[in-house]
C-alpha cells in the first residue's frame, strides 16, 4: 500500500527560503580587521540570489562545481546558500592543504569557478598553473589580485545583478556540496553530499538529543566552513533561526575569548586544541566571560577528561563531544549524558565519543567480520550507515572502505547498551604489543591529565621483543620541567603496567593535520629518521 | 642596452618570485600555526608591497628593452 504523503523534495533552497522568511532579522556577524560586520538572514539571502544570477551568467550549469577558498565569513555563507540552491555543487577547499594536494583536489573535482578571500590569494596563486579547467576566479575582499591574473571582484559581480533569482526545482538526490577527506594516507577522497542528506543532517542537528540548535541560539562557528560543511551548522542555523558568528582568521585563544565576551554566543564548535587555548586564555584574562555559552562542542579528535572537568569546574560550562567524519556529513554521535544521569556522573558520559544520533546506525565489527555485542567491552571497528553517510567516493573505487552497505570508519572501540561509542583508536594507530592492543588515545588522555602537560601524542614504534611499543611524545606547559620518570610514575596507578611507555620524547608541539588532528604519521617518521630525542626508561 | 635591460628585468622577475615565496611561507606559517590561527600580518603586507614594486620595475625594464 502506498502512503498518501506528498513527495516534496528536500532541497537546500527550502532551507534558504525558510530562514529568509521566518528569521529575516536574525544576523550573521563576521569579525573583520575594522570591527564586527553584521548582515541579516534576509540581506544574505538576497545577496545569495544575486550571486546565483551572476554565476549563471558566468556559465555555471547544474552540477558544475563552484569551489570556495575562504575563511568563515559572510560571503562564504552566501556561497553556501547560492551554489547548491541554483543546482551547482559547492566544493569547499581546505586552505591549510599543501599545494600539491590542493591542485589535485581542484582538478579531481573539476572545479569551474573558485571564490577566494583576498587575504588567501598568495596560497591559491601557488597552484595557479594547475588551474587549467577553472574558468573564473572571484575575489572577495582586499588582496594581492595580480598574483592570480584575471579575476572578478565579488562585490562588483553582485552589484551587477538583481535579487529575485528563482531557485530551480531539483532532484533531492543530486549533489549539493562536496568535501575531500584530509588524506592522511594517499590522495584525498571526495564525498558528495546530496540536498536530501544535507537537509536531514540539518534537521538532526536541531533535535534536543543532538545539538538542539534553535532560534535562541547564537553559534560561534570556529570549525572551518571547509571542514565537513562546518559540521553542518551553517545550514542548520538558517533552518533553526540560530545566529552565526564568523571569526574569519581570528582563531587564536585571545580573540576568541574576546568575541565570546562581547558577542555572547550560546554555543560554539571547534577542535579540542582550540578549546585548550580558550581555557588557557580564559584563566589568564580577568575580563574573560564565558557565561553566555550553554554548550561547547568538540570534535575531530578525542577530548581529555581533564579538559571537560576544567570547563565544568572553572566556568560551569558543559563540553560535549561530537563524533563523525567527512564521510558522515559529519554528525553521527553526540556525548549528551542520558536523562537522569546524576550530575556527579555526567562527565563519565561526556568523555565518550558520543551516543548515536537518530537516523544513523552504528555497529562494532571484529577483525574477522563478526558483529560484536553492545556490551561496552567488545572492541572492534565501527561501521555505520544512514541517509547522511556516504556510500562511495567521488570518482575513486575504494571497496575496502565499505562492507555490505556499511561504511568502515577506521575507528576502533566499543558500543554499550545505551548506544554510547567509546573510541580507543584509529585502526592505523592501535599499538599491537605482545598480541594485545594498547589504546594510544587512552594513554594520551592519561598523560594529559598531568597538570604540567599541555599535549601528548602516543604512537606505535617497532620493538624487537613485543612487536610494537608505545612512544609518548609530550609537550609541556611553558616554563615547567618534568622528567620522563615523573610522568611514568604518574601513569603507574592509572593504566595497566604493560601499557606504560618505556620511550618518551619531549617536543615543542604535536604536528597537526590540516583540520587540527594529531598527525601521528609525522611523529612515526621523525622517530624512524632519528629526529626525536628519545629518553628510554628501564 | 636592450640585452642589459632584458637581463635586469629577468633578475627583477626572479627577485619578485622569491618575495612571492616569502609571502606564501609567511601566510602558510600563520594559518598552520597554533590552532591554525592567522592574523593580518604587517610583514605579509610589506612583502606584498615589495613584490608589486618589483613587478612594476620589471615591466618598465621590459618596455625599455623593447624601446632601446
Amino acid at each position: 500500500m502506498d502512503s498518501t504523503m506528498q513527495d516534496v523534495p528536500l532541497l537546500i533552497s527550502s532551507i534558504v527560503r525558510h530562514g529568509e522568511w521566518l528569521y529575516s532579522n536574525k544576523k550573521v556577524f563576521t569579525i573583520t580587521p575594522e570591527g564586527v560586520q553584521e548582515a541579516t538572514f534576509f540581506e544574505i539571502s538576497k545577496r545569495a540570489e544575486r550571486l546565483a544570477a551572476a554565476l549563471k551568467r558566468l556559465g555555471v550549469k547544474p552540477g558544475d562545481r563552484v569551489a570556495t577558498f575562504q575563511w568563515n565569513n559572510q560571503s562564504h555563507m552566501e556561497s553556501y546558500l547560492a551554489v547548491p540552491s541554483m543546482g551547482a555543487v559547492l566544493h569547499t577547499l581546505n586552505i591549510r592543504l599543501f599545494p600539491e594536494q590542493l591542485g589535485y583536489i581542484v582538478n579531481h573535482a573539476d572545479d569551474k569557478v573558485i571564490i577566494v578571500d583576498g587575504s588567501l590569494i598568495p596560497l591559491l596563486a601557488k597552484i595557479k598553473d594547475q588551474l587549467g579547467n577553472v574558468k573564473h576566479i572571484i575575489v572577495s575582499g582586499p588582496g594581492d589580485r595580480d598574483l592570480l591574473g584575471d579575476t572578478i571582484d565579488y562585490e562588483e559581480l553582485l552589484a551587477s545583478e538583481e535579487p529575485g533569482f528563482v531557485w530551480p526545482d531539483l532532484d533531492e538526490r543530486s549533489g549539493a556540496a562536496m568535501c575531500y577527506t584530509s588524506g592522511t594516507t594517499g590522495n584525498p577522497k571526495g564525498v558528495v553530499y546530496s540536498h536530501r542528506s544535507t537537509w536531514l543532517h540539518s534537521l538532526a542537528s536541531t533535535t534536543a538529543n543532538s545539538l538542539g540548535l534553535c532560534e535562541s541560539d547564537r553559534i560561534l562557528l570556529i570549525v572551518p566552513m571547509f571542514h565537513v560543511n562546518a559540521w553542518g551548522c551553517a545550514y542548520t542555523a538558517f533552518m533553526a533561526g540560530a545566529e552565526l558568528i564568523m571569526p574569519q582568521m581570528y582563531l587564536q585563544g585571545e580573540p576568541l575569548v574576546k568575541v565570546i565576551r562581547d558577542l555572547r554566543p550560546t554555543l560554539s564548535l571547534g577542535v579540542p586544541t582550540v578549546w585548550n587555548e580558550v581555557l588557557r586564555v580564559a584563566e589568564e584574562d580577568p575580563t574573560a566571560d564565558l557565561s553566555s555559552l550553554r554548550t561547547i562542542v568538540a570534535g575531530g579528535s578525542a577530548v581529555p577528561r581533564t579538559m571537560i572537568e576544567a570547563f565544568r569546574e572553572r566556568h560551569d560550562l558543559k563540553l560535549i563531544q561530537g563524533w563523525g567524519m567527512t564521510e558522515t556529513s559529519p554528525l553521527a554521535a553526540v556525548s549528551i549524558p542520558p536523562f537522569g544521569t546524576p550530575v556527579s556522573h555526567e562527565v563519565d558520559y561526556q568523555v565518550k565519543a558520543g551516543r548515536i544520533v537518530a537516523g544513523v546506525e552504528v555497529r562494532a565489527v571484529s577483525e574477522n567480520g563478526t558483529v560484536l555485542p553492545h556490551d561496552g567491552e567488545s572492541v572492534g571497528e565501527f561501521e555505520i550507515r544512514g541517509p547522511w553517510i556516504t556510500g562511495r567516493y567521488f570518482g575513486v573505487d575504494d571497496p575496502d572502505k565499505f562492507r555490505d552497505g556499511w561504511l568502515r570508519t577506521g575507528d576502533v572501540g566499543t558500543l554499550d547498551s545505551e548506544g554510547f561509542m567509546v573510541i580507543s583508536d584509529r585502526t592505523k594507530d592501535v599499538i599491537k604489543s605482545g598480541g594485545e592492543w594498547i589504546s594510544s588515545v587512552e594513554l594520551e588522555n592519561e598523560v594529559m591529565a598531568h597538570p604540567d602537560v599541555f599535549e601528548a601524542a602516543v604512537v606505535a614504534v617497532p620493538d624487537d621483543k613485543w612487536q610494537e611499543r608505545p612512544l609518548c611524545c609530550v609537550v609541556l606547559r611553558p616554563g615547567v620541567s618534568v622528567s620522563a620518570e615523573t610522568l611514568r610514575d604518574f601513569l603507574m596507578p592509572r593504566v595497566a603496567k604493560w601499557w606504560i611507555p618505556e620511550r618518551w620524547a619531549f617536543i615543542e608541539s604535536v604536528p597537526k593535520t590540516s583540520v587540527g588532528k594529531f598527525d601521528k604519521k609525522v611523529l612515526r617518521a621523525q622517530y624512524g629518521n632519528d629526529e626525536l630525542a628519545v629518553v628510554t626508561l628501564n | 642596452m636592450r640585452e642589459e635591460f632584458a637581463e635586469i628585468a629577468a633578475q627583477t622577475n626572479s627577485l619578485a618570485e622569491r618575495v612571492s615565496d616569502l609571502i606564501y611561507d609567511t601566510l602558510r606559517r600563520e594559518i598552520s600555526g597554533s590552532n591554525g590561527a592567522a592574523t593580518a600580518n604587517d610583514l605579509e603586507r610589506q612583502l606584498a608591497k615589495v613584490r608589486r614594486s618589483l613587478s612594476k620595475a620589471e615591466q618598465i625594464l621590459r618596455d625599455l628593452a623593447t624601446q632601446h
